[in-house]
């Protein structure tokens, strides 16, 4: 998981608290709830899941197991939509 | 064989129509009397042409084939088909959404969704709450501002019972006609909105509200849920007519639309609560609205 990264070529639109994805390879649109979209922000500077859990986990002072399974469905549902690389 | 030809135009699309038959002739072009107008001299980009042979009325777009009828009551909608594919195809300076949208004190509410989301239903509800009508299946935008522009096809209606109160009904003529489907006869009507209801072809109104219809069955009452401005924006894109031509623009578009109106998703149970809720965004009281109408709507479960 540590080797992915988001793709460059998506248009991303930031709404508010959350993110709006068009991928031009299918054109499909894809959009990201409120945890959804923290969690693709992070994705940018934390370089494991592990360190995006503990961003989170500090910024939203909650429960770590609730998060780690969030951001594991998370990047598992990016993933299987081919929105990373 | 005698030839009836005319020229049109519906937004900055001009089209040629011919046919052999008068009487589809005189049909289509009493039907669009508040979507075209006259092609004045403008060359047709598109030509259409409804002749009949021994067995059915074929439909032929540049000469080549398009579709063809044993009847004469599917041409109108057939070749308006044809008419909105060459619209998203050849207009780069619109953007088409499916969706109903009506309008009151210059302010555009917009209804988007797939068929079946009650979208025309609702359209017609709101017209009995003092609401202009601007379409019920195609949302126009103008590219260059954002703003909501008429797009006045007749509504098409299952059913011959009357839909809307009295006072709406002045400003618009029925067209009731029966449809053959297998073995059976179905009632059908088209309202098509008249003089008083005709709004100037560059009249543009502001997307104060984006409200997404759904009927649901089970369902008794109706309410408001307000949706977040990324899903109304993911959801618009969903009922994009031709956001495919603009890729990645399409979504900058839809957003910046959503950007400027409030977004809700409406769960439809019953049509005069749903009106009523749609009236109160206005933060107006609802006006008390004779309800026969309505039920009348509902019972048919119009255009659902």
């Amino acid at each position: 998981m540590q080797s992915l990264k988001k793709r460059s070529d998506l248009l991303v639109e930031e709404i508010e608290d959350e993110v709006v994805i068009y991928d031009p390879r299918t054109h499909r649109v894809h959009h990201l709830n409120p945890m959804a979209s923290i969690i693709w922000e992070l994705f940018d500077v934390s370089v494991s899941p592990q360190e995006i859990v503990k961003e989170i986990v500090e910024a939203l002072k909650t429960d770590s197991s609730t998060v780690e399974k969030d951001v594991q469905e998370t990047l598992k549902h990016l993933q299987e939509r081919g929105l990373l690389e | 064989m005698s030839l009836s030809t005319a020229r049109f135009e519906v937004l900055s699309f001009p089209f040629e129509l011919t046919t052999d038959d008068k009487k589809f002739f005189d049909e289509f072009l009493e039907l669009n009397s508040a979507l075209t107008l006259p092609g004045n001299g403008k060359l047709p980009q598109v030509q259409y042409s409804v002749i009949k042979n021994t067995k059915y009325f074929c439909i032929r777009e540049n000469g080549k084939f398009r579709n063809r009828w044993a009847h004469r009551w599917p041409l109108y909608l057939s070749v308006m088909m044809c008419v909105r594919d060459s619209l998203y195809l050849h207009l780069k300076e619109y953007l088409f959404l499916h969706s109903g949208a009506l309008a009151k004190n210059n302010k555009a509410v917009l209804l988007p969704g797939p068929s079946g989301s009650g979208k025309s239903t609702l359209t017609l509800g709101l017209l009995n709450y003092g609401y202009q009508y601007l379409t019920d299946e195609v949302v126009v935008i103008d590219l260059s501002d954002l703003r909501v522009l008429p797009f006045q096809r007749p509504v098409y209606i299952y059913g011959w019972q009357s839909v809307v109160s009295a006072e709406v009904e002045k400003y618009f003529k029925f067209y009731r006609f029966k449809e053959r489907y297998g073995n059976t006869l179905q009632p059908w009507q088209y309202a098509v909105p008249q003089q008083e209801a005709i709004l100037p072809k560059d009249t543009s109104f502001e997307v104060a509200w984006i409200v997404f219809p759904t009927y649901n069955e089970t369902q008794k009452d109706s309410y408001l849920k307000p949706m977040s401005r990324a899903e109304a924006a993911f959801n618009l894109m969903q009922n994009g007519w031709n956001t495919q031509y603009f890729a990645d623009f399409g979504l900058k578009l839809c957003s910046e639309l959503v950007k400027k109106a409030d977004c809700y998703e409406l769960v439809m149970g019953d049509l005069k609560e749903a009106c009523e809720l749609i009236e109160g965004l206005t933060g107006k009281t609802p006006a008390s609205v004779e309800s026969e109408a309505l039920n009348n709507i509902w019972k048919q479960k119009v255009l659902l």
